[in-house]
C-alpha cells in the first residue's frame, strides 16, 4: 500500500533533524523539535479521542503550537477548520456552519486550551467525508452572492503537490494562515526543509526586522504590501539583501510598482503566483522578473480559456462546498472568473468580473457589508463599492440615505460603529457618505427598504 | 506645533483607537508608529472629507508623517 502524502511529508521532516525549521518570537525550533511536538499532539489528540471524523478549529496563528498541532491532526485524519485572532468576527457563522465541535486555541503567548462547541450538525458533504475517516481540511472565502463560501479539502491531496521535492526557502510567513495561499506557504516550507519566519505583524517595520533577523531570502505577499515597503523610510535603512525570491498574488499588480520593486531588489526573482483556494495554488513561471506575463500549470493542474476567462482543473481541487452549490461541470473544470489576456503560452491577468471588492488583497463581498450597514433601522437605501486606491488597490466607500433625517455626523458614527462589531478590518469602509437618495451611486448593488402602505 | 496637528492627531485617534499617538510623534511616518496600511488610508480619507480636498496617497513617495500631512494641509488652505 503507498505511502499517504502526510506520512511522506512526516518522514522527510523527520530526516531534516537539527535543521531550523521555525523562527518565532526570537526562539529557534529545529525539525527534532517539531517532530516531538507533532508526536506529543497526537498523543493529546488520541487521548481526547479527537482523531478519525472529529471536526476541530484550530484557533491559532503561526507559531510552534498551531503549526506542530495541524500536522498531528492530519495525522490522526481528524478535519481541521483553521481560524486566526483575525478572522474571530466570523467565528460564530463559521463553526455554525462547519458543525466543529471541538476548539483548540492558542494565544499570542503559544500556550493552548481545549473546549467543546456546540453548534449544529454539520452539513451532509462533510458529514459523508467524515464517514471515510480521513483528513481534511476546512477554510472560507469570500463568494460572489454575500455569503463566504465553505470550502472541505482532501488534506492528502492538498499534500501531495509536495511529495517531489524542491528547493528550500527561509521564508517569511506573511499570507495568513486560514487563506489557501498562507497555509499552501505553510507547507511549502516544511516539506522542503525550510525555515517558517513567524511575524507579529504585518507592518514594513516587522517584516524588514524578521528579514534582517533571520536572514529571509523568500517573501511572499501582496502587491499592497510591496507598495508600503516601496514608499516606506523603513526600507532604506534596513538590509534586505538576503531576499532572492520575492512572490506576489491575490490582488492586480501595477506595472509601476513591478517596475520599481526590480530596482530595488536588483537580484531577486520577482514571481506573480496564482491559485484559488477551490484549487490549490498554480507553478507559476514570469516571462520576466519586471514582466506581468506568466505560464501557469504545473503538475496536476490543467488550464483553458473561454470567451477570455480562465478555466482550470486540479487533482488537488476542493472535496466542494459544504454551504454552496458546486462549481465544477461535469468533467471537473471550474471557471475562475479571472479575465485573462493571451500571448503564446503566457497570460496576463486583466482582473474579476464580480461583485467583489479587493482591498490589499483579500476580497470583501460588497453583498456583506451592505447587509450588515441594512441592520441600522435609519438607513433606507445602501450601496457599497469599491474606488480605486493606489495603496490598497480598492478600497471600500459606502452611500447610504436615511428614512428619518438626522445629524450626518451623529448617524456616520453610529453605522460605523456597527460595522466595526459586525465586520472584519478589512470589510469596514474606509469612507461613509450619507446622500439624498436621488445621489445614490450604482444602482446595480443597491439594497432598499421595503415601504409600508 | 502646525495649525492642523491637534485635528490630525484627533483623527488618527478617533480612527485607530484612544492613544494611538500624540505630539511627540510628529515626525516618523505613521506607518511607524503603528498604524497599518488601511488604517493609513483611512485617515487620510478622513482628512479629505473633513477638509474637502484630495491628498495624494501614491507609492512614489515616502509614506506621510503628521508634519508631512500638516504641511500639506497648511499649503492647501491656507
Amino acid at each position: 500500500m503507498s505511502k499517504s502524502a502526510i506520512d511522506t511529508l512526516l518522514t522527510r521532516m523527520q530526516e531534516f533533524a537539527e535543521r531550523p525549521a521555525m523562527h518565532w518570537r526570537g526562539q529557534e525550533i529545529s525539525y527534532s523539535d517539531l517532530i516531538q511536538r507533532i508526536d506529543g499532539w497526537h498523543r493529546e489528540l488520541k487521548g481526547k479521542s479527537l482523531e478519525k471524523g472529529a471536526i476541530i478549529v484550530v484557533h491559532g496563528d503561526y507559531s510552534p503550537t498551531t503549526c506542530s498541532l495541524i500536522f498531528a491532526l492530519a495525522r490522526s485524519q481528524a478535519i481541521v477548520h483553521l481560524i486566526t485572532p483575525a478572522n474571530t468576527s466570523e467565528f460564530e457563522s463559521q463553526v455554525s456552519e462547519s458543525g466543529a465541535d471541538h476548539i483548540i486555541r492558542i494565544d499570542e503567548d503559544d500556550n493552548w486550551d481545549y473546549g467543546t462547541l456546540d453548534t449544529p450538525a454539520p452539513p451532509e458533504l462533510i458529514q459523508n467525508f467524515v464517514s471515510e475517516q480521513q483528513s481534511g481540511l476546512i477554510l472560507f472565502t469570500s463568494g460572489s452572492t454575500g455569503k463566504a463560501k465553505g470550502i472541505l479539502h482532501d488534506m492528502d491531496r492538498v499534500m501531495q503537490k509536495f511529495v517531489l521535492e524542491r528547493q528550500s526557502w527561509r521564508t517569511v510567513l506573511f499570507l495568513v494562515l486560514d487563506h489557501f495561499g498562507g497555509f499552501n506557504t505553510l507547507l511549502s516550507v516544511f516539506a522542503y526543509g525550510g525555515l517558517a519566519i513567524c511575524i507579529k505583524s504585518r507592518s514594513v517595520e516587522e517584516v524588514c526586522q524578521a528579514i534582517e533577523n533571520s536572514s529571509a531570502d523568500l517573501l511572499p505577499t501582496t502587491p499592497t504590501f510591496l507598495n508600503f515597503l516601496l514608499g516606506s523610510k523603513i526600507i532604506q535603512t534596513s538590509d534586505l539583501s538576503s531576499i532572492k525570491r520575492i512572490s506576489y498574488g491575490t490582488e492586480m499588480m501595477l506595472e509601476g510598482t513591478l517596475a520599481r520593486l526590480n530596482r530595488r531588489f536588483p537580484n531577486a526573482t520577482i514571481v506573480n503566483t496564482y491559485g484559488l483556494s477551490e484549487l490549490g495554488v498554480l507553478r507559476t513561471k514570469s516571462k520576466s522578473s519586471s514582466s506581468p506575463w506568466v505560464k501557469i500549470g504545473g503538475q496536476g493542474f490543467e488550464t483553458k480559456i473561454i470567451d477570455d476567462i480562465l478555466w482550470v482543473r486540479s487533482t488537488s481541487r476542493m472535496v466542494g462546498y459544504f454551504n454552496a452549490p458546486s462549481q465544477f461541470d461535469e468533467d471537473g473544470w471550474m471557471s475562475t472568473g479571472d479575465r485573462v489576456e493571451v500571448d503564446g503560452e503566457y497570460v496576463r491577468f486583466l482582473g474579476r468580473r464580480t461583485d467583489i471588492i479587493n482591498v490589499g488583497g483579500q476580497k470583501v463581498s460588497s453583498h456583506e457589508v451592505e447587509e450588515v450597514i441594512f441592520n441600522d433601522e435609519n438607513v433606507l437605501e445602501v450601496s457599497a463599492y469599491g474606488v480605486a486606491n493606489e495603496l490598497l488597490g480598492e478600497v471600500i466607500v459606502a452611500e447610504i440615505s436615511l428614512k428619518q433625517p438626522e445629524d450626518k455626523g451623529v448617524a456616520t458614527k453610529r453605522i460605523k460603529t456597527l460595522c466595526k462589531e459586525k465586520l472584519s478590518r478589512l470589510k469596514i469602509p474606509a469612507r461613509f457618505k450619507i446622500v439624498d437618495p436621488k445621489d445614490q451611486h450604482n444602482l446595480r448593488f443597491k439594497k432598499i427598504r421595503p415601504t409600508s402602505g | 506645533m502646525g495649525a492642523y496637528t491637534e485635528e490630525i492627531i484627533s483623527v488618527i485617534n478617533d480612527t485607530c483607537g484612544d492613544g494611538t499617538c500624540d505630539a511627540s510623534k510628529t515626525e516618523t511616518p505613521l506607518v511607524e508608529i503603528g498604524l497599518d496600511s488601511l488604517d493609513y488610508v483611512t485617515v487620510v480619507m478622513a482628512l479629505e472629507d473633513k477638509y474637502e480636498l484630495e491628498i495624494p496617497q501614491t507609492s512614489d513617495q515616502n509614506l506621510w508623517s503628521i508634519d508631512d500631512l500638516d504641511k500639506f494641509l497648511a499649503g492647501k488652505l491656507s
